[in-house]
């Protein structure tokens, strides 16, 4: 045990935006000398913590406590100034800067003036000599390499002498040998008594470099353990476990014939060939981490993207070489993730927004007959909240809105919905209107491919689930019975290479 | 660092290619040959007429005025900002100039007004978030209107001291060069010799990750449009001793030539490529030009034609070749 007074503590730390609490009495503790892995599911509040660390967010409530005392960030350079270093996953440096003028960014020398040119480049020469990286200080830091502008980010720590570094998924863009690079890096600042904070969804990294692990969940701690006493399995039921809220309809009893058959697929985002089918009446759902190509596959199969090669088969026809335009006439719709950005024009009617889908199949001056019995119609099934059709969708709430673009589908005809996070920012009783919706669209004879962040809204919504990881489908498993650590399982890479 | 060691002048493009000050002016380093090339052309064309001393020294007491503002839009420009306040700020300037009151207390009621414009501007489009164009063309109205108010018509009396500096010669060369020489240094100096260049270039790149390196990138913003105000109150106190009277319409044809002069230069309108030395070549590209087609015997209008041909030229020539990290 660690008798000392901990570098860093954290507690009770709070913050939402909005209505939605991102993170609750949170606590943290870092020792010096000690590499710490943050760990949690998409969403449970782990870049938000790092965010409040580093002064770029202000907490609600909470304190922050560096060797005893209570600091307070207003500004990301208050949280410098106190020795805690950032090295986020989208760098902040400018690429448009030489590396010693990023290295110097936002710093005065001792007598609180600018430091000069030629102090500048000895000083950066010289941190980056202390990580034996050769950069001339001169070069613009566009023109370097990921691992490289990481490797700057880091020197900016050193240069500050910073005593806490946090690691946001350093890993995510490096190539091998640098993570080998990075790791020795990191020993060697922990045995120079700093404290590590890393961030990541690698399992096999977090056991290979750290030694305490702190699980969160829903934005709250759930608790820290030293990483050599707990086991893969632990952390993900960590992780994991929550009851699941009966919010979801009962399953297709038995699924029809195929209805989008997907052969190889391949185009120019997702090199990987990809093969799926989709039954009538089934909602087939897309697990997978962050980022590891499901919106690639969604855009392919709805079109934006240019397949290269394979085969897409929609109820006999195939559609593989159709544009966007001609495979949603053909019946397939899709469902964007950003509502507001790419689904739904918000100054317009519901009407208007209902009808886009439908008018875009015909000629511009064309006639649709019947439209506002139709939409109307439409409006009463799916129970859209709104006085009448001409009501602006901007005043609507966001599962009205995601009602809204549903109902376009169903007015245009479509069979296959291609359903990107359908309850993203939507409360919870919207949550179980939109899970019914979506039954009753499939039951229809039709099919539904969703992708979701959340793995307990896959599990209890859909009929068939595909794990995808690094752009290829890795496990496909029925809903029924599936549980978030089996998924969880086959979606991390870190875990079968444990296994093997 | 390759094996087989290249030529000596592909190394030295290589190093040019990779190092950040040149990435930066790239852009003026296309501007000063288009520049040579316009000289080389004018001495084959009009080589008398263009290079008599008489017609170089009326040049630069022309060009004194958007030199001062086009280096004043550049670093408007270099923020990620716009500033279409600036011709109305001239007029305004030489308003105030021409006023009934004592020389020590309306040349700097002038400068305060410039510098309150400046001031409303960067507010107005970094705290309120109004976009720049809107916000400088509303400002750009009122402004104006303020400076018909205060002087209807053309008239009134520049303060002496303004007139001495404005019109003559020193040494042989003309006042004008003088307030070019000034201009420049000063714009130079701060952009390259002081911190607040790297932190300009740092915010008008990326304003969120400047800011997360601790810069305050809200502060550098507003402040461009205070140099920006305060430059076009010296092209206005120019202008008026030039003239020695006031004229409330004197800067309306300046507001846009500064964007025109910034981006010739190589200043991205997207921020945080350029600077003012990329400017002097392009204030002298349209000096010269205008200069040259009036030598040529070309109609005035034609010139207009050329401006903004000149200026999509120049937009989509130093358009960024890569995006971001």
């Amino acid at each position: 045990m660690v008798a000392a007074t901990p570098l860093i503590q954290v507690e009770g730390l709070s913050k939402s935006f909005g209505p939605v609490k991102a993170l609750r009495d949170m606590q943290l503790v870092g020792h010096a000398g000690k590499v710490h892995a943050v760990m949690g599911e998409n969403g449970a509040g782990k870049s938000t913590l790092m965010k409040l660390l580093s002064g770029v967010f202000r907490p609600d409530a909470g304190t922050i406590r560096l060797r005893g005392e209570t600091v307070q960030f207003n500004h990301p350079s208050d949280a410098h100034h106190a020795g805690i270093s950032t090295i986020f996953q989208e760098f902040s440096l400018l690429p448009n800067l030489s590396v010693a003028e990023n290295l110097f960014l936002g710093r005065t020398g001792e007598n609180g003036r600018a430091v000069g040119r030629g102090e500048m480049k000895a000083r950066t020469v010289a941190a980056l000599a202390a990580l034996d990286l050769r950069i001339d200080p001169d070069r613009r830091v566009g023109a370097l390499s990921v691992g490289q502008q990481q490797m700057i980010e880091i020197a900016k720590g050193v240069l500050a002498d910073a005593s806490v570094f946090i690691f946001d998924e350093p890993t995510a863009a490096l190539a091998s040998h640098e993570v080998q690079t990075l790791f020795a890096l990191i020993r060697r600042l922990a045995g120079e008594g700093k404290v590590i904070f890393y961030i990541s969804h690698r399992l096999s990294e977090i056991f290979a470099i750290c030694d305490d692990i702190t699980i969160m969940k829903d934005g709250a701690f759930v608790r820290c353990v030293p990483a050599a006493e707990t086991d893969v399995d632990e952390v993900i039921q960590g992780m994991v476990g929550r009851p699941i809220e009966e919010l979801f309809e009962p399953r297709a009893a038995q699924p029809g014939p195929v209805l989008l058959a997907a052969k190889d697929l391949r185009g120019e985002a997702s090199p990987h060939p990809l093969s799926l089918e989709i039954r009538e009446g089934e909602i087939v759902g897309i697990a997978g981490l962050e980022g590891q190509g499901q919106q690639e596959l969604m855009r392919l199969l709805a079109g934006f993207d240019k397949a290269d090669g394979g085969s897409l088969v929609l109820g006999g026809n195939a559609i593989e070489g159709h544009s966007e335009r001609r495979r949603m006439a053909a019946g397939i719709g899709f469902v964007p993730e950003s509502r507001k950005d790419d689904g739904l024009f918000l100054s317009l009617d519901i009407g208007a927004n209902m009808a886009t889908a439908a008018i875009a199949r015909r000629g511009i001056l064309s006639w649709v007959p019947g439209m506002r019995q139709q939409v109307g119609g439409i409006m009463k099934d799916l129970a859209v909240k709104a006085p009448d059709a001409r009501t602006a969708v901007v005043d609507l709430s966001g599962g009205n809105q995601q009602k809204v673009v549903l109902g376009r589908w169903l007015l245009a005809g479509a069979r296959i919905l291609l359903c990107e996070e359908p309850t993203r920012g939507v409360d919870v009783g919207a949550k179980r209107e939109i899970y019914r919706q979506l039954r009753q669209f499939a039951a229809g004879g039709r099919g539904i491919l969703v992708t979701s962040r959340e793995l307990p809204e896959l599990i209890g919504l859909c009929d068939r689930l595909l794990v995808i990881r690094d752009g290829r489908i890795v496990a496909e498993v029925p809903a029924e019975g599936a549980t978030e650590s089996e998924l969880l399982r086959a979606a991390l890479p870190a875990v079968e290479s444990q296994a093997a | 660092m390759s094996a087989a060691s290249p030529s000596a002048p592909r190394r030295l493009l290589a190093r040019f290619r990779q190092d950040a000050f040149w990435y930066r002016q790239r852009g003026a380093a296309l501007s000063f040959a288009i520049l040579a090339l316009m000289l080389a052309a004018l001495s084959v064309i009009v080589p008398q007429s263009f290079y008599s001393g008489t017609n170089l020294s009326n040049l630069a007491g022309q060009l004194a005025p958007l030199f001062l503002v086009s280096l004043g839009q550049t670093f408007v420009l270099l923020g990620a900002g716009f500033d279409l306040s600036v011709g109305a700020v001239i007029s305004l300037t030489s308003a105030i100039l021409t006023l009934d009151l004592a020389d020590p207390v309306k040349i700097p009621l002038a400068f305060a007004a410039a510098a309150t414009v400046g001031l409303a501007n960067g507010m107005g489009c970094v705290y309120l978030r109004v976009h720049p164009i809107i916000m400088t063309l509303a400002t750009s109205s009122i402004v104006q209107g303020i400076a018909l108010i205060l002087l209807p018509t053309p008239g009134g009396v520049a303060p002496r001291a303004l007139v001495g500096l404005a019109s003559g010669s020193f040494l042989g060369l003309p006042a004008g060069f003088y307030w070019i020489v000034a201009g420049v240094v000063a714009a130079i100096w701060l952009m390259h010799g002081t911190g607040y260049g790297v932190k300009l270039y740092a915010t008008g790149q990326n304003p969120q990750a400047a800011w997360i390196s601790g810069i305050a990138a809200p502060k550098i913003r507003v402040s461009t449009y205070v140099i920006s105000s305060l430059a076009a109150a010296l092209a206005g106190a120019y202008l008026t001793g030039r003239l020695a009277s006031g004229d409330p319409n004197v800067g309306s044809a300046l507001g846009l030539d500064s964007v025109l002069g910034a981006a010739l230069g190589g200043t991205l309108l997207s921020g945080g490529v350029g600077g003012p030395i990329g400017t002097i070549a392009g204030v002298l590209i349209i000096g010269i030009l205008n200069n040259g087609l009036n030598l040529a015997g070309v109609s005035p209008y034609y010139q207009f034609v050329v401006k903004g041909t000149m200026l999509i030229a120049a937009v989509s020539l130093f358009r960024r070749r890569e995006a971001g990290l």
